[in-house]
């Protein structure tokens, strides 16, 4: 049987290489990227808070934050001719979307990138995406799935390795 | 990381021809797109006095025409920057069973042998030549095997190269990966 979901190993390995990039990508870079993109100031502002946003997964400090932007630009970047004139706030708002549902972990990490952008999380916990919707009555639910794509190894391999922790807080200490 | 984009049968037959000639390791990686520190900086320096993103060429999914820019070098500079991030979503693993016991055993005694060396060594010597040849022809079964993505392999010669992942951890996560395998090989058999 042929499955694509990683191996606890492969996972590790990827968020390994994935963490060098992010140390080896200067903030700079990174700003000038988000710039051209042409955002309201308060989105921009909050991209750019992710960069300090740190997190221990697997027992090593891992840049999660900077990581995740990273995808979300180049997820940007590569579909920006999808909402030509509608703006790259939509993109990024459907990538939002398709990580904190996938990733639950994820979301206190984007929830304030989330309020700004118009995506409500309900007590309950599920997300909704009325402005998207607003925004994009017809394409919205492609976009999402456009972004489902992209993210979808991210994804597997961050619940991968969250998997492993929950295991790991879960059993008897005997 | 400025990972050129590689096919496995490419990289795969730069390691043989590494494994052949080790002299030629310098005009080797050059080929596969890994040249060290200082084509990394320049694409950093590249990357931050660029010119405006220019939208990659594509079929748009929305009117199906195609939109073809041509890339400026300071994109293509700032695509390095970022390392092979593009591919995240087409990484594929091949099936566990695809691999014989008895050559992933072979895979895994001979890593741990050369981690146990390496351990012994670690406080003696630096990094030679030598050893990082080693490691990136070591590369060549577990990438035949799929176990590794191309991109996951060029990734991971380029940050032995460069000195940001240490020898030994880079072996330890190939271990880990090669034992899980078992792992899940031997449930499946049993």
């Amino acid at each position: 049987m042929t499955t694509s979901l990683p191996s606890q190993g492969q996972a590790n390995l990827q968020l390994l290489l994935w963490n060098k990039s992010a140390e080896s990508t200067s903030n700079d870079d990174l700003y000038i990227r988000i710039q051209r993109l042409e955002l309201p100031q308060e989105i921009v502002s909050q991209l750019h808070d992710l960069t300090a946003k740190i997190k221990e997964i697997s027992g090593k400090s891992i840049r999660i934050g900077k990581i995740i932007l990273i995808q979300l630009l180049d997820f940007v970047e590569e579909n920006l001719f999808l909402v030509a004139g509608i703006g790259a706030g939509v993109l990024i708002g459907s990538a939002i979307f398709s990580l904190m549902v996938s990733v639950p972990f994820i979301g206190p990490f984007l929830a304030p990138l989330a309020k700004v952008i118009g995506i409500t999380i309900t007590a309950a916990g599920a997300i909704l995406g009325h402005e998207l919707d607003k925004k994009l009555p017809t394409i919205g639910k492609s976009l999402r799935e456009v972004a489902d794509t992209f993210f979808k190894f991210f994804s597997q391999v961050l619940m991968v390795l969250l998997s492993e922790k929950q295991d790991i807080q879960t059993l008897p200490a005997s | 990381m400025s990972n050129k984009k590689l096919s496995k049968n490419d990289l795969l037959k730069a390691i043989e021809q590494l494994e052949k000639n080790p002299s030629d390791r310098g005009k080797i990686l050059g080929e596969i797109g890994i040249a060290g520190v200082g084509a990394v900086g320049a694409g950093a320096v590249a990357a931050i006095a660029g010119a405006s993103i220019a939208p990659i060429p594509v079929i748009t999914a929305l009117t199906g025409i195609g939109v073809t820019v041509a890339a400026p070098v300071a994109l293509v500079a700032s695509a390095a920057v970022v390392g092979g991030a593009a591919a995240y979503g087409v990484a594929k693993f091949v099936s566990n069973s695809a691999m014989h016991e008895t050559r992933r055993k072979e895979l895994q005694d001979r890593l741990k042998i050369r981690l146990c060396s390496l351990e012994e060594e670690e406080n003696k010597t630096t990094l030679t030549t030598e050893n990082k040849n080693a490691f990136i022809v070591f590369l060549k079964n577990p990438l035949a095997q799929g176990l590794i993505t191309t991109e996951q392999a060029q990734q991971l010669i380029e940050l032995v190269e460069l000195g940001q992942v240490s020898l030994e951890e880079a072996y330890k996560l190939l271990y880990d990966i090669i034992s899980e395998d078992r792992e899940v090989s031997s449930e499946i058999t049993s």
